[in-house]
């Protein structure tokens, strides 16, 4: 399991590393943690696209934690 | 080595099988596995099939029981397969509906405030509308540009509330602030070279000024050079979390001056000229809670649709911005509004080149800061901070640019502004440059 903080982030730098890490570790889970909406809803979309599953979390104010594959 | 005879068992549509032999009892054999000892078994699209090359001998119970064991595993991989997709597919079907009702709800309340009597292929431009905002408080004294646009406040608040509603409200602080201010200011003077933000582009698009096709180029080169610094690991830092009230701060502001613009004649507001033309205060506001409320939930960004789509092929941040474009489109023709081509647009000059310039400032400059300015005001209703210090400086920049001549006018750029475009641009390599670091 792949796991990755994007916390305070801007767009697309969350996007970009799980780009990345889908890329670089095609057979492994990547968990990914954000905390912006568009993070959240632009990894999503690029999971899927991707054919991969996506789990969304709740944790603490405005962060998610994602879990790809 | 070729088995004397084997069991075959593959489920329909597979692209696995299973083969028991006397030789390996078991194998469990995927694509990527030589097939040619079987091939002419004809297994192909049937549930198993039993193949007997050598007549008079037939397969051992035992395989055969493992064939359909492994056959009836390879169904059920299958099946999940399948649900899976369908689950992603219902997924993305539910989010493109969000989208376009999102779109709509865009489209009608820019139409609802172009009707109102916001100035031409203006209806919510948000560079405009900061620009009016800044001549309301007397930061620049243009006497035509000063209105208190309450739409401004209206998206921020539309974004808090629909923030906090969704649980995404998030006190953030600390990704280079004084740099985003100066970011800020530099969008503005792009933006106001031109003469509207991207949003307004789009608008200006939908009416058939043909000037903001020409700026699209620019706007879509300055994403591009955003992108190479992205790529090549430019990066603004991480804001981390910050009291609540730091991130509540600059709405609970603004409610502040809505308030104040209402009860008091503190603020200068324009009698002729587009700072003049508005539409009612409760139409502006409620237009812009909804704009806000909207661009939250679809993370509207006329920046950020470009820069996806040449990051990752993702386009779906179009379709707001394309419906939105398409109702302007379709009211611009039904009130005969629509005017194709350069010449004689509202509020609008037709040199080309500082055009593509000034959009070209505007989309570099966005993609550093990593969203428009629109997105920059929803982000501060989500309580970035440093978001909400991108917004102070572009009031600066707008501020800045009328006060010292850099903002165009119908009548074309002027050299002032032709230079602040240069060094705006000249700028925007040196941060890109300068925050440029190994991605670890």
């Amino acid at each position: 399991m792949i796991e990755l903080d994007a916390k305070g982030l801007f767009c697309p730098e969350p996007l970009m590393m799980a780009h990345e890490a889908l890329k670089n570790h095609p057979n492994e889970r990547v968990a990914i943690e954000v905390d912006q909406g568009s993070a959240k809803d632009n990894i999503t979309r690029l999971a899927m696209k991707k054919g991969l599953e996506v789990s969304v979390e709740a944790l603490e104010d405005g962060v998610f934690r994602l879990t790809i594959g | 080595m070729l088995s004397s005879f084997c069991i075959c068992a593959r489920a329909a549509g597979s692209r696995a099988h299973a083969c028991a032999s006397e030789e390996a009892p078991v194998s469990f054999l995927r694509e990527t596995a030589p097939l040619r000892p079987h091939r002419d078994h004809g297994f192909g699209g049937s549930l198993f099939c039993v193949a007997n090359r050598v007549p008079g001998r037939v397969a051992g119970s035992p395989a055969l029981l493992a064939c359909v064991v492994v056959l009836a595993t390879d169904r059920m991989i299958l099946r999940t397969k399948r649900k899976r997709k369908n689950r992603i597919m219902n997924a993305m079907k539910k989010e493109r509906i969000v989208l376009i009702v999102c779109g709509v709800l865009a489209a009608l309340v820019a139409v609802m405030l172009a009707a109102g009597g916001n100035p031409g292929n203006m209806a919510i431009c948000v560079a405009c509308f900061i620009r009016d905002s800044a001549g309301a408080m007397k930061l620049q004294t243009v006497e035509t540009l000063q209105y208190l646009r309450p739409e401004i406040i209206g998206i921020v608040l539309g974004a808090a509330i629909m923030a906090i509603g969704r649980k995404e409200f998030r006190a953030t602080a600390g990704s280079s602030p004084v740099i985003r201010f100066f970011l800020g200011f530099i969008v503005m003077i792009g933006a106001l070279v031109f003469l509207g933000c991207p949003l307004r582009m789009v608008l200006r698009m939908a009416g058939g000024d043909l000037n903001a096709w020409v700026a699209l180029v620019g706007f879509a080169a300055g994403i591009g050079t955003g992108i190479f610094f992205l790529k090549k690991g430019f990066s603004l830092g991480r804001a981390e979390k910050v009291a609540k009230a730091e991130g509540a701060a600059f709405p609970v502001v603004l409610i502040g001056l809505l308030v104040l613009s209402v009860v008091t004649t503190v603020f200068a507001v324009s009698t002729s000229g587009p700072g003049s033309m508005h539409a009612a205060l409760p139409i502006s506001l409620i237009g812009g809670l909804v704009f806000g409320a909207v661009a939250q939930v679809s993370r509207m960004c006329f920046a950020g649709c470009l820069r996806d789509v040449f990051l990752v092929r993702d386009g779906k941040g179009m379709i707001v911005i394309a419906i939105l474009f398409g109702g302007m489109l379709v009211y611009n023709l039904v009130m005969g509004t629509f005017n194709l081509g350069f010449a004689d647009q509202p509020i609008a000059h037709s040199d080309a080149l500082w055009n593509i310039l000034g959009m070209y400032v505007v989309g570099f400059g966005a993609t550093l800061l990593g969203g428009c300015p629109l997105r920059q005001l929803t982000l501060a209703g989500q309580g970035s901070a440093d978001s909400a210090v991108t917004v102070l400086g572009m009031l600066l920049g707008a501020a800045f640019a009328h006060n010292f001549g850099l903002a165009s006018s119908p009548a074309g750029p002027t050299a002032a502004g032709q230079l602040a475009t240069v060094v705006c641009i000249a700028a925007l390599f040196v941060v890109a440059f300068v925050f440029m670091k190994k991605r670890a």
